[in-house]
């Protein structure tokens, strides 16, 4: 992308030109979708999320620095309201009963802790590998896709998620550890 | 050195992120270690699965549709925030001599709380740790470092029994609370995870809606099985 081009549509954007923030959008907004569409399992969450991060940026762009650049600006402000939506809904979605949860949490185990046979039999890695993805917590998951499936650098991660690089390093590691241990059942089977 | 080290570097290295001599201490280590072996096969199969996911990507009728949707509604709102800017103009002219009354009411007010309702406060102690301490420690501690668990552990295990008795906000601590549970036993969550629902019923009985127990317990359960 053209950084001189964006500096030159967010400073019109910034006078109140629609049509330069739209240019904006129609750059941006693809790439934009893909990343949380990552985090995010269905099209409809993903576009309110999308329209949400647009109405924002355009709502924040007098804080925008001149000098910065858009797209790792527009990229947080998406991140960061992913984020936010995963955290709600995780919240949302835990309330149940200590009894039932217990249940609940027993059915998954005894998912996970078949036996080698079985596992050899049930387990497919892809679909498994989505699911432990998916249980990976935000700090670890969000470094994970970050560096692993939008091949950011640890440099680029930390000034995104406002941290170190060795906090990325950590998180990466620890991602890691956890897929294993998720994934154990599996590997298990293999051998 | 120890394996989980080298654990540590076969991360570094799938991220392209381990020094050319760190690499030569990772293959002479391999050479002679089935068990990091067995991990690196691992994570060679995990990473190779999770860079092949292609993702979904939007045509560009899509892009053009979501453009024209999103500048509508800008626009739509810059209509608005015009004709509500004009109107609160509008009503603040006609309404000026309305402000006197309410602004000497409130200084006043502030006047009188501070000259006798303040002397008479009682002030209490900080009860436990300082969140802005924990916090701070947290973030000194984070990095690389494992050691800290154990204590972070025993002053989460404090918490979470105090938590029931005095009303704190734990929750921009919840990125980092997984960690503590990781290091405990599994009665020990057991016992956790119990006291906290008993906590968060007691709470509701006793017509409370204490939000931070809530969050707390919500939080535990996410990341403790």
């Amino acid at each position: 992308m053209d950084e001189a081009e964006d500096k030159e549509l967010v400073a019109q954007a910034k006078a109140g030109n629609l049509e330069s923030f739209g240019r904006l959008v129609e750059r941006y907004h693809g790439q934009l979708y893909k990343t949380i569409r990552r985090f995010i399992p269905n099209h409809e969450d993903t576009n309110d999320l999308m329209q949400e991060t647009w109405m924002h940026a355009w709502r924040n762009l007098a804080n925008f620095r001149e000098e910065a650049n858009f797209y790792p600006w527009i990229y947080r402000i998406a991140l960061n309201l992913t984020i936010n939506f995963l955290r709600k809904q995780r919240k949302e979605g835990q309330k149940e009963s200590f009894e039932d949860w217990k249940k609940r949490e027993g059915d998954n185990s005894s998912q996970i802790l078949l036996g080698r046979n079985e596992a050899l039999e049930l387990f497919e890695f892809k679909p498994k590998l989505e699911e432990a993805l998916k249980t990976l917590p935000l700090p670890y998951r969000t470094a994970f896709v970050l560096v692993t499936q939008e091949g950011l650098n640890y440099r680029q991660v930390a000034e995104i998620l406002g941290c170190s690089e060795n906090t990325v390093a950590w998180r990466m590691y620890k991602a890691r550890q956890w897929l294993q241990k998720k994934l154990k059942p599996y590997f298990e089977g293999r051998q | 050195m120890t394996h989980k080290k080298y654990k540590k570097f076969i991360s570094l290295y799938f991220d392209q992120a381990l020094s050319p001599s760190d690499q030569e201490k990772l293959k002479e280590h391999l050479v002679s270690c089935s068990d990091c072996q067995s991990y690196l096969e691992k994570m060679k199969l995990i990473q190779k699965e999770v860079v092949s996911q292609p993702g979904v990507e939007l045509s560009p009728a899509d892009i053009q549709e979501a453009r024209t949707i999103i500048i509508k509604r800008l626009s739509q709102e810059q209509v608005n925030r015009h004709w509500a800017k004009k109107e609160n103009f509008g009503k603040l002219i006609k309404r000026r001599w309305q402000w006197v009354m309410p602004i000497f009411l409130i200084i006043v007010g502030s006047l009188l709380y501070y000259q006798f309702l303040k002397k008479t406060e009682i002030v209490e102690e900080p009860y436990g740790p300082s969140l802005e301490a924990i916090y701070q420690f947290l973030n000194e501690r984070i990095e690389g470092d494992d050691d800290f668990l154990v204590s972070f552990n025993n002053l989460i295990e404090q918490a979470i029994a105090e938590v029931a008795l005095i009303e704190v906000d734990y929750s921009f601590l919840t990125d980092y609370f997984y960690l503590a549970i990781e290091a405990l036993q599994e009665d020990e969550k057991e016992g956790l995870s119990r006291l906290l629902f008993e906590s968060q019923q007691e709470d509701s009985l006793l017509g409370g809606k204490n939000e931070n127990l809530s969050n707390s317990f919500s939080f535990f359960n996410n990341y403790s099985y």
